[in-house]
């Protein structure tokens, strides 16, 4: 349908003029509950249910620790003794050095290259390919079953 | 809060078309700005905040979820069919005047909600949230002349409906007194 412009200019005049003279929609009475339960609820969080930006200082840097930990034995347990010792020479290395968050932030990143490197050295190309492949299949399964619910769920609500 | 509340559900269930998700969203913006209190408490721009959280949020959720959803099921809604108004229509002088102003405004939220989204959330975004073409055009990542003729077809539903409702007084040469 064609509208002339002096119709088209009075149409959105009288829609604006609706639109604005429309009042408010009264929320719903339990809003102000379920926020405030909301917030009990947060405030009442494990440490673990909070993000990391909200955890202390000292619970960050103890999670750090056990986490470079775990992956150092992690790394020994799998690499066996030449592992161990590259780990040594790596965390014996720049440990000297970590004077300031930049020098932190370097070893961090220096670190991570390495065990990445390593870690596609040590593990079988087999297993990595496989890992992708699973990873892969299992999306697109969670992608069809998504789907199957969607088409089921969703037109079974239109139709209805 | 409670000062708040009505006009932060109003934006999120006006672009949303939907109760139980505007209350979600308006809960997720009272919690967003119990998380920025600090900041808020002394800031005179509280509603503004409020409204421009609760719209990005609506937003958010429009884009991310449903289209998401959609990809997978190209599934007409209801309704949805065709965007242009199907019969020949005048454009009259005033929109359901005779009619007593609390029941105008709930015919005009009905009528908002039968609309399909694609035309609903830009003309909220222009008659209720007051922003311009090219911002809703940015916005919703969409062009600029989409937004013009989807906002244009979403105002000749919405009068249509409204008519379709409450029929207007019709002169001897058919047209809308």
């Amino acid at each position: 349908m064609s509208l002339s412009t002096e119709e088209q200019a009075r149409l959105e005049r009288l829609i604006d003029d609706a639109c604005r003279a429309q009042p408010p929609l009264a929320a719903p009475p339990t809003l102000a509950a379920r926020v405030l339960a909301q917030l009990e609820q947060h405030a009442h969080r494990a440490l673990w249910h909070r993000s990391f930006s909200e955890w202390s200082v000292s619970a960050r840097a103890a999670f750090l620790l056990a986490s470079v930990a775990f992956i150092a034995a992690a790394l020994s347990w799998s690499a066996g003794s030449s592992g161990a010792q590259w780990l040594g020479a790596l965390w014996q290395r720049p440990l000297a050095r970590l004077e300031s968050v930049g020098a932190l932030v370097s070893f961090l990143a220096a670190f991570t290259r390495d065990l990445s490197v390593r870690l596609l050295q040590d593990i079988p190309t087999f297993w990595l390919y496989g890992a992708c492949a699973a990873v892969l299949a299992l999306y697109a399964l969670l992608a069809g079953i998504s789907a199957m619910a969607y088409r089921s769920v969703y037109g079974m609500r239109s139709s209805a | 809060m409670r000062a708040y509340q009505d006009m932060v559900y109003s934006t999120a269930a006006r672009l949303l078309g939907n109760d139980a998700q505007a209350e979600d969203i308006a809960q997720e913006v009272f919690l967003k700005a119990y998380e920025n209190f600090e900041q808020l408490r002394t800031s005179a721009t509280i509603g503004g905040w409020l409204k421009t959280v609760a719209t990005n949020l609506s937003l958010n959720h429009l884009t991310r979820y449903r289209r998401r959803w959609r990809l997978f099921a190209e599934l007409p809604q209801s309704g949805q069919s065709s965007d242009a108004p199907e019969t020949l229509f005048y454009v009259p002088d005033t929109l359901c005047d005779d009619i007593a102003a609390d029941e105008r405004a709930r015919r005009l939220e009905l009528a908002l909600r039968r609309l399909p989204d694609h035309q609903r959330v830009p003309l909220v975004l222009y008659h209720f949230e007051e922003l311009s073409y090219e911002d809703i055009a940015q916005r919703l990542h969409v062009s600029l002349a989409k937004v013009k003729t989807d906002i244009q077809r979403a105002r000749l539903s919405l009068a249509q409906m409204l008519m379709r409702a409450a029929p207007p007084a019709v002169n001897a040469a058919g047209r809308p007194a």
